[in-house]
């Protein structure tokens, strides 16, 4: 009887999500949103500003002023000639005197406007008489757009002109402001090569100079693109989400779906998808109908810059707007699965969308720059990224933390979202309040709930990045004392966790793997510690190459030498002991057994759960402090699937410990034999792979470890769950 | 077929905890008609959703086909097609739509889907306006379009919840003769409705539910001679009037 096959749960959620879909698109209240809204939106926002910007561009200057600086009077005179430009182009003032550009036509203030050619001019600044001044400060505190250094060397007449041009690497701005300057030198070799012989036409040579920035002054119009666009993917994103959960049980449809043979998690990712297709065509089509609305009033070139706006940009943005909505759609489920009406459901959301506005507020501050702690606040760091890239600004390795840090809390909010969505209390308002999300449950539980898992990662991973950057913030305390507070830092791994089990009431036992391992267990675990570093060097090597082997080795150089100085026992102990326990703890502890839970004995349960957990617990060392560095992924996920493999051959913790503590501590003993190691060819600076016979000894040693355990593993395991004799 | 074993329910109150459903058991067999009875607030919607899994008991469980909500709800959901005068329909769906997303969610094939749910439409007279938005339908047409929905995958049992809610005397019929229809293929019927007279006339076996307990259970005769009454109208005046007594006694002591 067909109804009592099982049914494919692939096909189930297609066919749920397609529903999902067909229903919210075919209702007009979402057509309104997500089209007519944009359509006549921006047309009329950009006829009105368009308005404005025209009976008010008289009072406006043209085009761009490039601020120029020099380091004397002198060399602003000089540069004039040499390049050809005169004294009117750059108009001269003086030290901080204050600023005056060259009289700008207001017909090409219209021509700027309107995003045609209106020709940018320079302003120069140069100290008064012998006072001095520092180019690049002034350049990095934007001060100054370009600073021109003239680089004295004896020469004959003939030989070039040496200039150094000062730019900030953080500002759209003075990259045009540098692309223009080196056209108008370029321009004047070329004139210079056809006109004369003297002095002055010595050709220029320049060079760049880039300077990191101070703070950014600049407020350009961009900024308010990420705000429009947040703020129209959040109002796409909110009917659905209401329509999908509160709106279904008003309506009695809930009890329909509930009814059928699907899990809560089903029915909840197909509405998530339904939302988050919804957000995100609102978000495309504004993004279109706002570009198409910018290019027809000409206001492109105004806002984006000469160069206008580039595919990757485009490409970018959007990247980060699915990230956001994806987040946001998970958000706003978790908030309407709690109402059972859908004016109890935009009840709730009003405060949400209030504080969803403010971190838009942050887009339109230039002072506020994204940093690795803002990058993990929800909204301010989309916001703040989107600015960043729209601006050319974007650092990666911030916009990375940005989106990984806003799929976790998405994550957790898609958690919550499954532990109220469709319950009794939500669905017939029997006894459910908000509460029952934090009330501890009265009966014991043997095996911890994926969703629990997930929780807690989703609690510890930003809890560990802004405790360990607080602990970062610390200064003057001495080696010691930073590596105990490390070892604080990295317990969050042992405490989080434990209060997770505890308050759940799961048997610490299970939750943990505290079971006593066979002694052979330990032995294997010994011969795969000395045995898996050579796989994961080799790794580190094949995927870094020599060149970034090199630069790593620089950079992490003074750290290793503050290392070597403490006692070999201390840095056992903080950098290879309690990092193992720790992560162990939390990786093979808590996420392995969540999410083997009862099928722990399932081989494909097994499977998926050591590659999740191997891939998360290299994605975490990926990250170090605001960093990322790719090439300790695979590396670090070899040693994960080892570990996570260890853990559910032998069903305990303590094997994958002695493994890793092992594992770590010879890396950081090799540090004592740095003179010897390098006399067998295995010296970091030298970047060379291993001997082959190395290679093939360790994994003589690896298999002999893996044989031990294998064979070794204990066989009297927790029985499956009994099953229901079926009729 | 359905097994209700000891079932009971508890909602907390303002003062102390209610008791919506006390210790129910009942057996159904395939090919049988239960109308489980009672005036509003006595039980009966509780019972059915326990028995579907869609609320937890407070203790005590309910079998179906050999497979106990407890442990295996999912089964059950498989086993079962849930008939509310609750029950709402996609509005932006037709039922043509409706039925094709419903067989696709219980595993239904394509092919049957598309026979079984031609059959649907003939046999509960949806013709007219399979292809039109439910929004647009009356709630008669919604009814059957909702009770087609519930027998798209060709559950053994059929738990109805007062089918006939709001249906005019024609409407009332359509549904009704379906369920004796139901009982010749098979299938374990458990049908709460306040139409009593209907209920007389289709069930076979009866439970009156009063304040989550059953006070009679049986065929008509059986419920009859038990209560001492003619019909079960009567039976229910006589619950609704001890019902009241007990209550003013309770509130004068």
């Amino acid at each position: 009887m067909n109804a009592l096959k099982p049914t494919s749960k692939f096909r189930q959620f297609t066919r749920l999500a397609i529903k999902e879909l067909r229903e919210i698109l075919r209702d007009r209240r979402t057509i309104i949103t997500l089209v007519l809204m944009p359509l006549f939106l921006y047309p009329l926002l950009g006829g009105v500003v368009q308005k404005v910007l025209l009976s008010n561009i008289t009072r406006m200057s043209g085009g761009p002023v490039y601020i120029l600086g020099f380091e004397s009077e002198r060399d602003m005179a000089r540069f004039t000639v040499f390049t050809g430009m005169s004294q009117t182009t750059i108009a001269k003032t003086k030290g901080e005197d204050g600023k005056q550009g060259p009289d700008v036509s207001p017909e090409d203030a219209v021509k700027q406007m309107l995003g045609q050619e209106a020709e940018p001019t320079f302003e120069a600044r140069f100290p008064q008489g012998e006072d001095e001044i520092d180019l690049d400060k002034l350049a990095a505190d934007r001060v100054i757009d370009v600073g021109v250094r003239f680089v004295r060397e004896a020469g004959s007449r003939r030989s070039p002109v040496r200039l150094e041009l000062v730019y900030q690497s953080g500002s759209k701005f003075t990259k045009d402001a540098l692309t223009f300057l080196k056209q108008r030198i370029a321009q004047a070799n070329i004139s210079k090569l056809v006109e004369s012989s003297d002095r002055d036409s010595a050709p220029i040579v320049i060079r760049e100079k880039k300077v990191d920035p101070l703070r950014q002054s600049t407020f350009s119009l961009v900024t308010f693109i990420p705000l429009a666009l947040i703020l129209m993917t959040v109002t796409g994103a909110v009917y659905p989400a209401i329509d999908l959960t509160a709106g279904e049980r008003e309506r009695g449809t809930l009890e329909t779906l509930i009814a059928a043979p699907v899990s809560r998690m089903g029915l909840l990712m197909a509405k998530f998808v339904a939302v988050l297709t919804v957000a995100m065509l609102t978000a495309l089509i504004n993004l279109l109908a706002m570009l198409i609305t910018l290019y027809a009033i000409g206001m492109d070139k105004a806002v984006f810059g000469s160069g206008g706006i580039d595919a990757s940009t485009v490409g970018t943005v959007i990247a980060l707007l699915f990230v956001f909505a994806g987040f946001f759609s998970a958000v706003l489920l978790s908030v309407t699965s709690f109402a059972r009406s859908f004016k109890e459901a935009q009840a709730y959301l009003i405060p949400l969308m209030l504080v969803s506005l403010t971190p838009g507020i942050f887009s339109l501050m230039p002072d506020i720059q994204l940093n690795a702690l803002l990058a993990i606040v929800p909204l301010v760091n989309v916001v703040l990224a989107a600015r960043d890239v729209l601006l050319g600004t974007i650092d990666p390795t911030l916009l990375a933390i940005a989106m990984a840090s806003t799929v976790v809390y998405g994550l957790l909010a898609m958690v919550i979202a499954t532990r109220v969505f469709g319950t009794d209390a939500i669905l017939y308002g029997s006894d459910g309040t908000w509460s029952d999300l934090i009330r501890r449950p009265t009966q014991a539980t043997d095996y911890p709930l994926v969703s629990t898992g997930v929780l807690c990662l989703v609690v510890m991973v930003p809890a560990f990045m802004v405790v360990s950057a607080a602990a970062g913030r610390i200064t003057d305390i001495t080696l010691q004392t930073r590596l105990v507070l490390t070892m604080l830092v990295q317990s969050l791994f042992v405490l989080v966790p434990f209060l997770f089990v505890w308050w759940n009431r799961y048997r610490p036992q299970n939750a943990f793997s505290l079971f006593a391992p066979k002694p052979m267990a330990i032995v294997g675990a010994l011969f795969l510690a000395v045995s898996m570093w050579p796989f994961a060097y080799e790794l580190t090597a094949l995927v870094a190459g020599a060149d970034r082997q090199s630069e790593l080795y620089k950079m992490f150089a003074p750290m290793k030498e503050e290392i070597m100085s403490i006692s070999l026992p201390l840095r056992l102990l903080a950098l290879a002991l309690v990092p193992a326990v720790c992560e162990e703890w939390f990786f093979r502890g808590i996420l392995l057994s969540s999410l083997l839970g009862e099928r722990h004995q399932n081989r494909r349960r097994r499977a998926i759960a050591v590659v999740t957990t191997a891939a998360l617990f290299a994605a975490f060392h990926v990250l170090v402090q605001d960093k990322l560095f790719f090439e300790r992924f695979l590396p670090s996920c070899l040693m994960g699937l080892v570990l996570g493999w260890v853990c559910v051959t032998t069903r305990s913790l303590l094997p994958g410990i002695v493994l890793h503590s092992v594992h770590n501590g010879l890396l950081l003993a090799s540090g004592n034999f740095e003179d010897e190691l390098s006399k067998l060819g295995l010296g970091m600076e030298n970047q060379q792979h291993l001997p082959a016979q190395w290679i093939g000894g360790a994994a003589v040693v690896a298999l002999v470890g893996f044989a031990i355990m294998w064979f070794g593993r204990s066989k009297n395991e927790v029985p499956e769950p009994t099953k229901v004799v079926t009729d | 077929m359905i097994r209700v074993l000891n079932l009971r329910r508890t909602f907390p109150g303002s003062d102390d905890e209610f008791v919506a459903v006390d210790r129910l058991s009942f057996e159904v067999p395939g090919g049988e008609i239960y109308g489980l009875l009672g005036p509003n607030g006595a039980g009966k919607t509780t019972t059915l959703r326990m028995i579907l899994g869609l609320l937890k008991p407070t203790s005590g469980d309910a079998e179906v086909g050999g497979f106990t909500v407890s442990t295996n709800a999912d089964e059950i959901k498989r086993r079962v097609g849930l008939v509310s005068s609750s029950a709402g329909l996609y509005q932006w769906l037709t039922p043509r739509e409706t039925l094709r997303f419903f067989g696709d969610l219980y595993g239904v094939s394509r092919e049957v889907c598309l026979e079984r749910s031609e059959r649907l439409k003939d046999l509960l007279d949806l013709t007219r306006f399979y292809d039109q938005r439910c929004s647009t339908l009356s709630t008669g047409q919604k009814q059957r379009v909702n009770l087609a929905r519930a027998l798209m995958h060709d559950p053994p049992v059929m738990l109805m919840d007062e089918p006939t809610r709001g249906l005019d005397v024609v409407g009332g019929k359509v549904i009704f003769d379906y369920i004796e229809h139901l009982r010749e293929a098979g299938k374990a019927v458990i049908v709460c409705t306040h139409r009593l007279d209907e209920a007389e006339r289709l069930c076979d076996r009866f439970g009156l539910l009063f304040r989550g307990k059953i006070r009679y259970e049986g065929t008509l005769d059986e419920v009859r001679a038990a209560a001492g009454a003619e019909s079960l109208t009567d039976i229910f005046l006589e619950l609704l009037a001890a019902g009241s007594e007990a209550a003013a006694e309770g509130s004068n002591a």
